[in-house]
């Protein structure tokens, strides 16, 4: 069957998914395109992994629909697809290069080809050593990477990955992000999901924020870091400083000399410095700080934002 | 999603890893090469130990002079007859019955060895190994007349050469008169009580041939009158007559039965060793948490499947040596038994047996399969799935109670109903087959299993994605009922 390569790879639309009566999932609906890095974010309950196990086809949503590759998700996407489920594990008995070879022989791959496949990808992530070695000796850490090698052994063009940081040391996180910069590099999309938003930030081109099983944003980086509130640190003796700052100001704080300031949402860093110029301040410092993901999360989830 | 059509590949994947998974352990080769060990330490050992044991000498120092030649007489006596009696369990399956009758007057009238003549023309291997017991206790004259002197033979302090070499004395029975009553006192630096068994069986009869002689009794003569007691011949009306026009009930009749009941044991062991298998390999994977990323690749129709293949191959493999030792019994029992064996094992190997024997083993090994993968999907920890497992055992163990009421009553009313019941069907219609039931029956016995099956694996089904995906385990089985199977959406 021929693709449509301008198709996404993944259209959820509408889904909904209840547990126990209890919903967990309430008409989600995004599309993942062909490429992208797509930061899935929510504090934990939010419904994430409900939605990426749907995503799979690994529980059907109670209503909405899911498109893998254009196709309801199935036996017709295995193979195509790496997923790392938040649950980590893998056959605790056998050895790390064999736990990888089973997954990706299930994903097609020739068992041969498979074997030598692990051997290489775990030389080439600083776990040659341990490629015989039982998984159930192996550190958090390296069952965790060896568990990220079998998801990707079969070099899908699709990557799902659900709290791939959780549990690991700042070294191997880093080693994790350069693992998915390195895989999105070769034009295989990837979804991750996340409630640190640093990796996002560090990572992504697109971010799908959910909260209580709900989309409160779906943009780029850009988008979603403008919901961020804006924040300035001005360093000034003049007295009239105050009274200047109030009409542009959500909220001022002020310390000795210096002022931190929350603009309100159409005000902007420049519309400060301009009005500060007209009114002569001295100023020693001006300061605008960068909006962070975190803030933006915040005050989208505060508002209960919808774009 | 269709949970049907299935990759023979990743069905077979699967199948690889479970039997790899599990033939690596100790404990498969334990229960695999159990019979062996068995036949190792329980036959073999003990004979060769047996073999080895170093040959004892005893002594009888009988002061009243009236015992000593009768005890040493009752230990070849005993041989004898423990030799008489290998030699009859021989002769049932080695002696054609028309010349049974034959057999029992020649070993009665004219002794052992020509008892062991008449076998060795039906059955030439067996005759060579029957012989008399190798006995290890041999009587020699004392060496010294009085308990005293004899006491430095038992202690190692003197010594005797007995065949080519230095010997002590293993036991010395003294006899003697005390205050006008016979004593017996066995004296020996050893544990072994051969010699005072010996001693005590010679004491126990001569007590009661005193007793029958007071009354005018021969305590031989009661021994020979309970030989020639009637002996009760069984015959069943629906046999067909035989070429004397007899329908007496021959070992060839009754070999299907028990043949029919090896094989129902041996399908309840299968269904035994491979459910527990089956069980704990999912949950096994359910703690490793391997069991997301597996459905993510394959279907669970596959992983369904290839674990039921897997395990069964796995069982197969462990049964492997109980298959292998049974063909040994068997050609055993062609080379050394007569033509009744061979021909009961023929009729027991019937077309029936050939077709539904096997046709049972797989509906029994899918139908309890299905039942333990889905208890072992819903078992969160190996506590959840010995409590799970604990009425199935039960329930397994009351369905082979079938097998000894096959045995005896293979027309009894309780065999036919357990052969309609979906968890002893499989059991009960292969241990009634010998007595050829109605065709219907045992279809009707087979379409039972099938639906129960097909039921299960739906049922399994249901349980293996609650409990693997929405983390249900088994907190409450009413809840999962409400949820999944009824009301389907909400699960």
């Amino acid at each position: 069957m021929l693709e449509n390569s301008t198709l996404p790879v993944l259209n959820v639309n509408d889904v909904r998914k209840s547990f126990a009566g209890k919903p967990a999932v309430r008409g989600v609906s995004f599309e993942v395109a062909k490429g992208e890095i797509v930061g899935f974010l929510g504090p934990n309950g939010a419904g994430k992994t409900t939605t990426l196990r749907m995503a799979l086809g690994l529980i059907a949503p109670d209503s909405g629909t899911v498109k893998l590759f254009g196709q309801a998700p199935g036996p017709s996407a295995f193979g195509r697809v790496g997923f790392l489920p938040e649950e980590r594990g893998l056959y605790a008995k056998i050895s790390a290069r064999d736990g990888i070879a089973h997954i990706a022989c299930l994903n097609g791959m020739k068992r041969k080809n498979a074997l030598k496949r692990a051997d290489d990808m775990l030389e080439r992530y600083g776990l040659g050593d341990v490629a015989r070695k039982k998984i159930k000796t192996l550190s958090k850490g390296m069952a965790q990477k060896v568990q990220l090698i079998a998801a990707i052994a079969h070099d899908p063009e699709f990557l799902i990955l659900d709290e791939p940081f959780s549990g690991l040391d700042p070294v191997n996180q880093k080693l994790l992000e350069d693992m998915v910069r390195e895989i999105a590099g070769r034009g295989r999309t990837i979804v991750f999901s996340t409630h640190v938003m640093e990796h996002a930030e560090r990572l992504c081109d697109k971010i799908v924020l959910l909260s209580q099983g709900q989309k409160i944003f779906d943009g780029d980086l850009k988008q979603a870091l403008s919901h961020a509130p804006r924040r300035l640190e001005i360093e000034t003796p003049d007295p009239k400083a105050e009274a200047v700052f109030t009409p542009l100001a959500q909220q001022i704080t002020r310390n000795g000399d210096t002022y931190n300031i929350v603009l309100k949402p159409d005000k902007e860093a420049r519309h400060v410095l301009a009005e500060s110029m007209k009114a002569t301040l001295d100023l020693i410092r001006f300061e605008p700080e960068k909006p962070s993901l975190h803030e933006a999360f915040v005050t989208l989830v505060d508002n209960g934002d919808k774009p | 999603m269709s949970s049907f059509p299935i990759s023979i590949r990743r069905t077979l994947i699967i199948a690889r890893r479970d039997f790899l998974g599990y033939i690596k352990t100790w404990g498969f080769w334990l229960t695999a090469l159990g019979p062996f060990l068995g036949i190792i330490f329980g036959v073999l050992f003990p004979l060769v130990m047996s073999k080895s044991e170093p040959t004892r000498y005893a002594t009888i120092l009988d002061e009243t002079g009236l015992h000593a030649s009768a005890i040493e007489e009752l230990l070849i006596t005993n041989n004898t007859k423990e030799l008489e009696h290998i030699l009859r369990s021989a002769a049932r399956i080695t002696i054609p019955q028309k010349d049974k009758e034959a057999f029992n007057k020649v070993l009665d009238e004219q002794g052992v060895e020509a008892a062991r003549e008449m076998i060795l023309k039906t059955s030439p291997v067996m005759a060579k190994v029957l012989n008399l017991p190798d006995t290890k206790l041999v009587f020699i004259s004392p060496p010294a007349n009085t308990m005293d002197a004899l006491k430095p033979y038992l202690m190692g302090t003197n010594t005797l050469t007995l065949a080519n070499q230095e010997q002590s004395l293993t036991g010395v029975l003294h006899i003697f008169e005390r205050d006008g009553e016979t004593k017996a006192e066995y004296w020996s630096t050893a544990t072994g009580n051969e010699l005072v068994n010996l001693a005590d069986l010679y004491f126990a009869n001569k007590a009661s041939e005193n007793y029958m002689a007071s009354a005018g009794l021969s305590r031989e003569e009661v021994l020979n009158i309970r030989k020639n007691a009637l002996e009760v011949s069984t015959l069943n009306p629906a046999k067909e007559r035989d070429e004397n026009g007899e329908q007496t009930v021959t070992a060839k009749d009754r070999i299907p039965y028990f043949f029919a009941a090896a094989m129902a044991m041996m399908l309840w062991f299968a269904v035994f060793t491979g459910a527990y298998m089956l069980l704990m390999s999912m949950v096994e994977e359910k703690i490793n948490k391997v069991l997301e990323m597996l459905l993510a690749t394959t279907r669970f129709s596959e992983i369904f499947l290839g674990k039921l293949i897997g395990v069964a191959a796995l069982t197969l493999a462990s049964l492997l040596p109980w298959m292998i030792l049974g063909g040994i019994g068997l050609y055993g029992a062609m080379q050394f038994a007569d033509g009744a064996i061979a021909d009961g094992l023929a009729k027991a190997m019937s077309l029936e047996m050939l077709i539904f024997l096997p046709t049972f083993f797989i509906l029994g090994y899918v139908f309890y399969g299905s039942i333990f993968i889905a208890l072992g999907a819903i078992a969160e920890s190996m506590q959840d799935a010995s409590t799970l497992m604990t009425p199935m055992v039960l329930l397994l163990t009351a369905c082979i109670m079938v097998v000894p009421i096959g045995i005896a009553y293979p027309d009894s009313p309780m065999l036919t109903a357990a052969a309609w019941f979906p968890f002893s069907a499989p059991f009960a219609a292969v241990i009634r087959l010998p007595s050829d039931p109605p065709l219907w029956e045992t279809l009707g016995s087979m379409a039972v299993l099938v639906t129960s099956s097909v039921f299960v694996i739906w049922g399994s089904a249901r349980m293996f994605r609650y409990g693997v995906l929405s983390g249900g385990g088994m907190a409450s089985v009413k809840a999962w009922f409400s949820r999944v199977v009824f009301r389907r959406k909400n699960g």
